[in-house]
């Protein structure tokens, strides 16, 4: 018996599909790619182009609401930045946390690097690959040292699935891996049901258990970050529309939104808020937790462009200070 | 089952239950009990005139069963002459009588018993006291029939003592079997009961010399009616209105004061400018303008305030409107203030005494923000054709969505409009939000040239296709039906769940099943709107028993209609087959298969086109082209699911042969069943191999059956695939429970897999072995339990253990599986060999 996860997904011509003509294997060809599905589907958890004071001197982190695979998978990291002096050492750390709570948070390390930068100006991008982030994980933390000389400037944050070869294992998505040995052991072994049924099924567990981050704004944790709102008076106005594709998807899907945001003090309830452009909105509180909500999108656009545009926006009450860090939605295939 | 009686000698006694009509029509009184909400029995039924009834053939390309009529005869009886006799009590509702309405309001009772039933269309319903104008303690939809909304202006506004029509009741025939010395055993007509034919009746009562002729066509064939439920009238005008609010206040206080700043005169003016409308009444913007200024009019005169006012006029300043009023010119006055509320809402804009100087009119702000939806009137009419008033002259306002679509224009020039918002006004329908549509294929239409056109609104229903199938079936407007009786009234035929096999539908397989489309009411009927997709992918629907239902029931069923199935539902042999007659087995000539299959996919104005040809066949006979319209929502979808069952068309109706046969009436084969099909009988077209063999063996599939009631024999129609050899995945059945995990007695798996695994033991005349595997591995092909029965136990299938092959152990949480393993590298039973097998040859592995 052999577990074969295929290079690449398989292909069973048309011919091949028609039952009078029905020669060569297209139910092991489905059931293979059910292997390929799993360890290659590698949709984005984080992808955030950051927002910070550019030419930083100083450290910066970044708080990023996650909500990651029920089966415990290996994440990849990448982390670019661009610092002004050639060969500066800075120190990427990566941590995860299952609790959230704002600057209280206790947090477990992935792991943490010195990397050494290139030429002034160029970009650098630090991978770290195969750290498992457990099912129960709410949040990631990106955290970069400042450079010994010049500054840095922080670019994008991303990290995405590369999980490892699947195995005879009861996943907890419901992913349920393909044996060879099911055809190629069995003496008087029957063609079942069950296996066409696990090519749906299994496909299914993989594309609703890794969430894709469709819209992001992650900003610099701070106490004075960049984008902030205050005043005298209340004032509530939203940032640029930004547009997110869904190719070929239906023609609506409900996001996951995850919210940290925080207020210099007063009440926290609606003072940020994503919306789809002339569609539905939610309103989150800023209390400094994450806050959890859905946003239903009506997609317009047909095939690879299909599509919304999202906007978030927020406010501050009279007198107070509200500091954004992450607005952040997923999208899962079938909702 | 009742038939099976028959070979020992038992017959039947036919009999009929009409809606509406609490009477059993039968051949003989029995002096049985009788059905709930049937009192009397009538032996006036005559059914030897009737032709056979049942399924001629299912029309395989359009999705819908050819179903035979039932002609019945009720003799000459009392209780026959007094059900046909006129009506003697009648009344008119004056109000309209909804569908769960327990008092019937009409305009007189005298008459009428103090209590009784009476009739409205095709309800009958009981009461159980009356009041000069009304009926009291209603119970609706009795004995068979189903409840309705009636309302005044359409047929069923005259109620009657007796049924005005007949036409439209249904018809259930049911078979009692009864014993070679006549007696009916059991208590109840309907012990052993069983339903022969359902439908509804077409024509009758006619009068014939011994009595009253009706004539009744089947339930499937009520498909092919049209649905003609538009809402149609005349565009009255094209003005943006909006719905009135009678509550309206609006109050402006106007102060003078000379340069002392000593008043010269205040005026307090309220006005309701709504307050003749109701809710829900619509105003265009001009409208509530006028009225408005008619109300400070009054308003202005009322406060003695004439000598110093001017009326109101409104200004258009940009896209907002605003009042200028006048006032009195007086040298003395040289400060004006004023104070404007709406609704109690401070609105005013200008709180400054305002300076006189020269001025001599003033303008008054009543609104707040611009565009502001509550204060309309201050709403500029946008540019464009926007919306559309519509003075009803077919249809029940109330029957329109509150977005869809609608058309304009007829006698071949048609524009399409999607319409966002409507609201009715009595007889008067106003759509907003107007979209022109059609893709710039029609020009763009004026609100000048709109006026005057016909308009004809659209009834929408989307979802996937057993959704809208069922809906189309279900529909009645009542929401009394079923799960899927939704929506305004006009989608569908209104026929009760009781008669629709619902799982039949949902349980449609991919693509059909997962397809979504979208459905568009244009007087139309189900085949014509869904018989595409069905013919396309193979399938139809039919009137035929359930089988695991009571009295094994008639229901519209979704069966398969390709001859391809694995495992089958009975054997039929030479010995089954009846010669008294004739020949038992003949060909049937089938229509000319096409090689050139054209998919429109065709939603409003949305239309594509996907043709394929079978070339080698074109260039051989010609161009035989079908076409399939199917209302999919989306192109790719439905053109990547069309392609293979395209080729799957091409592939096995060349071969496919129709044959009929007669057999007996316990032949328990049903309109959609595989059943294995054995014979020696050289009219069916043989693909053995063997040169001077005949005959056939395999699986054929059920697309027709009828029965001569006189004779009760059955003639099956059976499609036969010809010599295309085709293996069905073979059911594996997760364990839901047991006894014992390493050495059990009995393993319950879902109640679906009963009837494969008690074919199972049937066809192989004793215990069976079955292969036990875990879903997440590691599997083994060495382990397995010997199963010698399967029966229903507390809604699932329990296989009895005899013995046990290996060491397995069963597991929930590993999620064990039980499958049909050959033996030997061979087929165990023939059943066994309609399912494919790693090593039988059928190369899936």
């Amino acid at each position: 018996m052999a577990i074969v996860t295929p290079a690449g997904v398989g292909i069973v011509p048309q011919w091949q599909m028609l039952l009078p003509q029905m020669v060569a294997q297209p139910l092991q060809t489905a059931l293979r790619n059910l292997n390929y599905l799993h360890k290659y589907h590698q949709p984005a958890l984080v992808t955030a182009c950051v927002t910070s004071d550019p030419l930083l001197t100083r450290a910066s982190e970044y708080h990023v609401p996650i909500i990651p695979s029920a089966d415990g998978l290996r994440y990849t990291f990448e982390t670019r930045f661009v610092c002004s002096n050639a060969t500066q050492t800075v120190n990427v750390s990566l941590d995860y946390c299952t609790t959230y709570a704002g600057g209280a948070t206790v947090w477990t390390n992935l792991t943490a690097n010195n990397v050494i930068t290139g030429g002034a100006g160029t970009l650098t991008t630090r991978t770290d690959a195969n750290l498992t982030i457990p099912a129960t994980a709410v949040a990631l933390r990106w955290t970069l040292t400042a450079p010994g000389a010049g500054s840095r400037t922080d670019h994008h944050l991303l990290c995405y699935p590369t999980p490892s070869d699947a195995t005879a294992t009861a996943y907890a998505s419901g992913f349920r891996c393909f044996d060879d040995g099911l055809f190629l052991d069995a003496d008087d072994a029957p063609v079942h049901t069950e296996w066409l049924n696990r090519c749906k099924s299994s496909a299914s567990a993989v594309l609703r258990d890794r969430k894709q981050m469709a819209f992001s704004f992650v900003q610099e944790y701070r106490t004075d970050p960049r984008i902030i709102r205050s005043g005298a008076t209340a004032i509530y106005s939203a940032r640029p529309i930004g547009r997110a594709f869904f190719p070929n998807q239906a023609a609506t899907a409900t996001l996951d939104v995850r919210v940290i945001a925080g207020v210099s003090a007063g009440t926290t309830a609606g003072l940020v808020s994503l919306a789809q452009v002339g569609g539905a909105k939610t309103a989150f509180a800023a209390s400094g937790n994450i806050e959890s909500g859905t946003l239903v999108v009506q997609f317009d656009g047909k095939g690879l462009l299909t599509g919304a545009d999202l906007q978030f926006s927020f406010g501050n009450t009279a007198g107070n200070t509200t500091r954004p860090f992450a607005i952040v939605a997923f999208y899962t295939p079938g909702t | 089952m009742i038939y099976d009686a028959h070979k020992y000698g038992f017959g039947c006694i036919y009999w009929i239950t009409v809606s509406g009509v609490p009477v059993v029509w039968i051949e003989r009184v029995t002096g049985k009990a009788l059905p709930a909400g049937y009192t009397t029995e009538d032996a006036s039924l005559v059914i030897d005139d009737s032709a056979e009834v049942g399924i001629e053939q299912i029309d395989r390309d359009r999705g819908t069963a050819v179903s035979l009529s039932f002609g019945f005869k009720l003799l000459d009886t009392a209780e026959a002459r007094d059900w046909m006799r006129r009506w003697s009590d009648q009344a008119t509702l004056t109000t309209t009588l909804t569908v769960g309405g327990a008092v019937a309001t009409v305009d007189s009772t005298t008459g009428w018993p103090g209590a009784g039933a009476f009739y409205a269309g095709l309800e009958r319903i009981t009461y159980t006291g009356t009041t000069a104008t009304t009926f009291t303690g209603c119970t609706r939809g009795t004995a068979g029939s189903l409840a309705y909304e009636h309302k005044p202006g359409t047929t069923a506004q005259i109620i009657t003592d007796r049924p005005r029509f007949w036409r439209g009741r249904e018809v259930v025939l049911w078979a009692t079997p009864v014993d070679a010395s006549g007696y009916v055993a059991g208590s109840n007509l309907t012990d052993d009961a069983v339903q022969v034919w359902r439908g509804r009746i077409e024509a009758g009562p006619d009068r014939d010399v011994d009595g009253f002729v009706f004539q009744a066509q089947s339930l499937d064939r009520v498909l092919d009616q049209p649905l003609a439920t538009q809402v149609t009238g005349t565009v009255a005008d094209t003005s943006v209105k909006y719905a009135a609010k009678p509550g309206t206040q609006i109050t402006v206080s106007i102060e003078a004061y000379d340069a002392a700043g000593v008043q010269q005169w205040a005026y307090v003016l309220e006005m309701l400018p709504f307050a003749a409308y109701t809710a829900g009444d619509m105003l265009s913007a001009d409208a509530m303008r006028e009225l408005i200024i008619a109300a400070w009019d009054n308003a202005v005169t009322a406060a003695g305030a004439n000598a110093n006012l001017s009326s109101m006029r409104f200004y258009k300043d940009k896209t907002i409107y605003t009042t200028q009023v006048k006032y009195l010119a007086d040298a003395a006055i040289n400060k004006i203030a004023q104070f404007v509320q709406i609704n109690g809402t401070d609105v005013t804009s200008l709180k400054d005494p305002i300076l006189s100087g020269t001025l001599t009119e003033i303008w008054i702000d009543l609104w707040k923000s611009a565009g502001d939806p509550s204060v309309p009137w201050s709403v500029a009419e946008p540019a464009g054709l926007n919306s559309l008033t519509v003075h009803v002259d077919e249809g029940d306002p109330a029957d329109v969505p509150t977005t869809g679509m609608v058309w304009l224009g007829g006698n071949g020039v048609k524009y399409s409009f999607v319409y966002q918002y409507a609201a009715t006004d009595g007889f008067e329908l106003y759509l907003g939000g107007v979209i022109q549509g059609g893709y710039g294929t029609a020009p763009k239409l004026t609100p000048a040239q709109a006026v005057g056109m016909t308009a004809t609104v659209q009834l929408v229903t989307a979802g996937s296709f057993p959704t809208l199938m069922l809906t189309t079936l279900e529909n009645s407007g009542t929401g009394q039906r079923g799960t899927y009786d939704t929506g305004p009234r006009g989608k569908g035929y209104g026929i009760d769940d009781s008669a629709i096999d619902e799982d039949s539908f949902l349980s449609a397989a991919a693509p059909l099943g997962s397809m979504t489309g979208t459905l568009i009411a244009d007087g139309s009927s189900f085949s014509e709107r869904l018989g595409g997709a069905l013919g396309l992918f193979r399938m139809a629907v039919a009137c035929r028993p359930d089988t695991s239902a009571t009295y094994r029931a008639l229901k519209l069923t979704l069966v398969h209609t390709s001859p391809f199935g694995a495992g089958w539902t009975t054997t039929i042999v030479d010995a089954d087959l009846l010669s008294h007659e004739g020949d038992p087995v003949v060909s049937v000539r089938r229509a000319d298969s096409a090689n050139t299959v054209k998919v429109l996919r065709k939603v409003g104005d949305s239309e594509d086109v996907l043709t394929a040809t079978d070339r080698d066949q074109v260039d051989a006979v010609g161009s035989r082209e079908a076409t399939y319209m199917v209302p999919a929502d989306d192109r790719e979808t439905l053109f990547a699911a069309a392609l293979p069952a395209i080729a799957s068309h091409f592939a096995s109706d060349q071969t496919a042969q129709a044959v009929e046969v007669r057999v007996p009436p316990w032949v328990l084969a049903e309109v959609g069943d595989i059943v294995e099909f054995v014979t020696t009988h050289p009219a069916v077209w043989t693909w053995n191999t063997s040169p001077g063999q005949v005959g056939y063996d395999g699986p054929a599939r059920v697309v027709g059956k009828r029965m001569n009631l006189k004779t009760s024999q059955v003639t099956l129609t059976l499609l036969i695939g010809g010599g295309v050899k085709v293996r069905a995945l073979s059911p594996a059945a997760e364990v839901q429970a047991f006894d014992v995990a390493a050495a059990p007695t009995r393993i319950d798996v879902p109640l679906k897999y009963l009837s494969h695994f008690a074919q199972s033991i049937t066809e192989a005349g004793g215990p069976v072995k079955v292969l036990h595997y875990y879903r997440i591995g590691p599997e083994s092909d060495i382990e397995g339990y010997t199963i010698s029965a399967a029966a229903e136990n507390a809604g699932l299938c329990r296989l009895t253990v005899s013995a046990i092959t290996g060491a397995p152990v069963l597991s929930l949480a590993s999620e064990s599986y039980l499958t049909l393993p050959t033996v030997g590298g061979g087929d165990l039973t023939a059943y066994q060999a309609t399912f494919a097998h790693i090593d039988d040859g059928t190369q899936w592995g």
